[in-house]
């Protein structure tokens, strides 16, 4: 199950994958670009339901692949919010 | 010999005032900040007018810290200095060369992102603190540690400025001061005007994307012009102002 996959953080600390960090993540990046918040949703929803398919059999992943592969997939959904959420932590 | 007010070199050092604001405002830091701030009130569903309260509060900051800065260096250099020389205005253009040239190669971290050359501490700390802002006075002090952030690209203009400013009346001193730090802070109140009329946060990041490049070469090489300008125009009789 993905929530007992390992996140490797940029500062080295390991976490438990959270479903609701990720969600909430989506969710702000796509009301940043004005997108309405039933549609952020459902598009947050789809991003994780993709994201955690990608991360079934994997024991540890870092925090930079899986904002890497949320990206890929809401590029698809929202390319505004992907924009804004792939650049966010590289915004300066 | 009062360089703003003196009709022989007033429009020398009028012109030299423009270009140093003008040079600030190309920095890109500041913009950076606010564009973040602006995304995360939005993400976290503030409301239009606790957006524009937040984006108000730091602008306002920024104008601060700007403001200060020049003043600040202003009166530094009144007080120290009696009589300019060559050799200062020489010290300054080399300092401002020196700055071009880093801006020219080092302004961003690498050539394919647009992360600006500064301290990853005062980087992850900006970017915290933009996160977490809730309050306008909050944002106010963001405003002020950007300012600040960005002093070793800005030390050039903001000395130039400062020693055009040296020796006229206080009254011409704090328009021009305040003519250089709205000029500086316009790109920021655009900003504010854009967020205010509900422009998308990932339209202004494109643009900036986009036009990265262009904005590194022209404060660069614009830093290093303005610097042998300065020298060559205010030096060139002995100094003596």
């Amino acid at each position: 199950m993905a929530t007992s996959v390992h996140i490797v953080k940029r500062s080295g600390q390991i976490e438990s994958y959270s479903r609701e960090k990720l969600y909430a993540g989506i969710i702000a990046a796509c009301l940043s670009v004005r997108t309405p918040e039933g549609a952020a949703q459902d598009t947050a929803k789809a991003i994780c339901d993709i994201t955690e398919a990608w991360l079934i059999n994997k024991k540890e992943v870092t925090s930079k692949d899986i904002r890497r592969k949320a990206a890929e997939a809401l590029v698809v959904h929202n390319p505004e919010a992907a924009y804004i959420y792939k650049r966010e932590r590289n915004s300066f | 010999m009062h360089t703003l007010t003196d009709p022989v070199t007033a429009a020398s050092a009028l012109a030299l005032l423009l270009a140093c604001a003008l040079l600030h405002a190309s920095f890109q830091l500041s913009a950076s900040v606010m564009t973040l701030l602006s995304g995360h009130a939005l993400g976290k569903k503030r409301s239009h007018a606790r957006l524009l309260k937040l984006c108000g509060g730091y602008v306002l900051g920024n104008i601060t810290s700007v403001g200060l800065l020049l003043l600040s260096a202003t009166y530094i250099i009144s007080a120290l200095i009696v009589n300019t020389s060559a050799l200062l205005w020489a010290g300054l253009a080399l300092l401002g060369v020196v700055t071009g040239l880093v801006v020219l190669s080092s302004y961003y971290r690498n050539s394919t992102s647009s992360r600006l050359w500064i301290p990853l501490s005062a980087a992850d700390y900006l970017y915290e603190r933009s996160k977490r802002t809730k309050r306008s006075f909050e944002a106010f002090t963001l405003g002020l540690a950007t300012g600040i952030t960005e002093l070793p690209f800005l030390a050039a203009p903001l000395l130039l400025t400062a020693m055009i400013l040296r020796g006229n009346p206080d009254s011409t001193q704090l328009i021009a001061a305040i003519f250089y730090v709205l000029l500086a802070c316009s790109p920021l109140l655009l900003l504010l005007a854009l967020l205010g009329g509900g422009k998308k946060v990932s339209a202004l990041e494109q643009w900036r994307q986009n036009n990265r490049l262009f904005l590194q070469i022209i404060s660069g090489v614009g830093i290093i012009v303005i610097s042998i300008y300065g020298y060559v125009t205010f030096s060139v009789d002995g100094g003596a102002q």
